[in-house]
């Protein structure tokens, strides 16, 4: 295998010795470019008290191309589909490689606080979050109980 | 006392001269990073092996600076957008800075690609190094 | 090159079958569009022109295991078909005489798979084969 970039190796280093609150990121050992991600969900958001697992890869043009991010655990938002794939400008689009592993993690904690159901893609999810706003709430707590309660 | 030299071995050091940097990434000490690769200004982009005149620094006229390989590889990029990563303003080269003159008609090819298509209305001025370094 | 990782090959795989960016002969995507594992896949063969073939649709099941794209999926056609490949009581694709599964590279997709199963039914040798009513199923 290639050698690992000195960026990715800077990144890793200072993910694990000044790491982020509420957010690990931990490289697998047969690859370096691949993380398993834990997020806890925002204070005061449906998702509040929740350990949600993902999945981060860095793929051979990072940092001029995002990393790829996904669920793995299942959550009710508007931009999270049915698969843990997430929409997010700054994966696609709004993507600078002034950006790294953590703020990127920052954006989808943040995006756990703040759901834009104006640009989903979970259809379904989004329906109900514009018509009925406190169901859906009570739906993202409920599935956080279910599927992402700390262990 | 009479001192006689038998060896003399001169020892130089040296760094870009960059003038106002004061918006510069500022991460381990004092040592100022490449916003892209986050190596030392006065080290190598990840491709290159020697650090100077092989591998330079570009001044943005938004006081970003970068290995001009990481710079370039950037706005190649369709998703840069001709947008400096670190304030997402229309990247152009800092004039009258001794350090970028070399790297203007590298830059100069991608910067135009990358503009918003209105302005290539006509493409002879556009390929003036004059007019990508405003 | 990195190794991209089995979920993030998937995922692309999959846009490419949602987005139609394959070729016509060919169609696949994800049998349960809940399954966060993406383990089990549908897949169609448009059969080869200028072959007992010709016209028909096959449908095919893949399963794509945890060692994916490592290993290959498992392939079993759920459309009778008269192939050599082909066990003929289960519509399983086997391996040891099927060159693609045989041989699997990590550089190879489903897509080549159910491409290669077609050329596999164009071969001289096996276009003519006679075949059993269209529409009947394993």
């Amino acid at each position: 295998m290639a050698s690992l970039p000195k960026r990715i190796i800077k990144e890793t280093e200072r993910l694990v010795s000044d790491p982020v609150p509420g957010i690990t990121a931990i490289p697998h050992e047969e690859n370096l470019r691949y993380f398993q991600v834990t997020v806890e969900g925002p204070e005061q958001s449906p998702y509040e008290n929740g350990v949600f697992n993902l999945e981060l890869f860095l793929p051979d043009d990072y940092p001029m191309e995002a990393p790829k991010v996904r669920f793995l655990t299942k959550i009710y938002h508007p931009n999270i589909d049915r698969l843990g794939r997430i929409c997010l400008d700054v994966l696609k689009n709004n993507w600078s490689p002034a950006l790294q592993i953590r703020t990127v993690l920052l954006s989808v904690q943040a995006l756990l606080a703040s759901p834009n159901p104006n640009d989903p893609l979970a259809n379904d999810v989004a329906e109900e979050w514009l018509q009925n706003e406190d169901n859906a709430i009570a739906k993202a707590r409920e599935w956080t109980n279910m599927y992402a309660s700390k262990q | 006392m009479l001192l006689e030299f038998e060896k003399v071995y001169p020892v130089f050091s040296w760094s870009w001269d960059i003038p106002g940097d004061e918006n510069a990434v500022k991460e381990n000490g004092d040592e100022d990073l490449c916003g892209i690769c986050r190596v030392s200004y006065n080290g190598t982009c990840p491709s290159c092996k020697y650090p100077g005149d092989d591998c330079p620094l570009v001044i943005g006229e938004c006081n970003h600076n970068f290995h001009v390989h990481c710079i370039q590889q950037w706005l190649d990029t369709p998703t840069a957008k001709g947008l400096c990563p670190m304030c997402r303003q229309p990247f152009s080269l800092k004039r009258n800075v001794a350090i970028n003159e070399f790297q203007m008609g590298r830059l100069a090819k991608v910067l135009i690609n990358s503009q918003p298509a209105t302005l290539n209305d006509d493409q002879d001025m556009m390929m003036e190094p004059e007019f990508v370094v405003r | 090159m990195s190794k991209i990782p089995r979920s993030f090959r998937l995922l692309e795989e999959l846009e490419k079958g949602e987005k139609g960016m394959g070729p016509e002969s060919c169609s696949y995507g994800l049998a349960d569009n809940d399954d966060i594992t993406m383990t089990h896949w549908n897949g169609t063969i448009l059969g080869p022109p200028h072959s007992n073939h010709e016209n028909r649709i096959y449908f095919v099941a893949l399963v794509c295991g945890e060692e994916y794209p490592d290993q290959p999926p498992q392939i079993r056609f759920l459309s009778k078909i008269n192939l050599p490949c082909v066990n003929q009581t289960t519509g399983d694709v086997q391996a040891s005489s099927f060159n693609t599964l045989k041989n699997w590279k990590r550089s190879y997709t489903m897509e080549t798979l159910l491409l290669d199963l077609r050329k596999e039914m164009a071969l001289p040798a096996n276009k003519k084969l006679p075949q059993p009513a269209e529409g009947t199923t394993f």
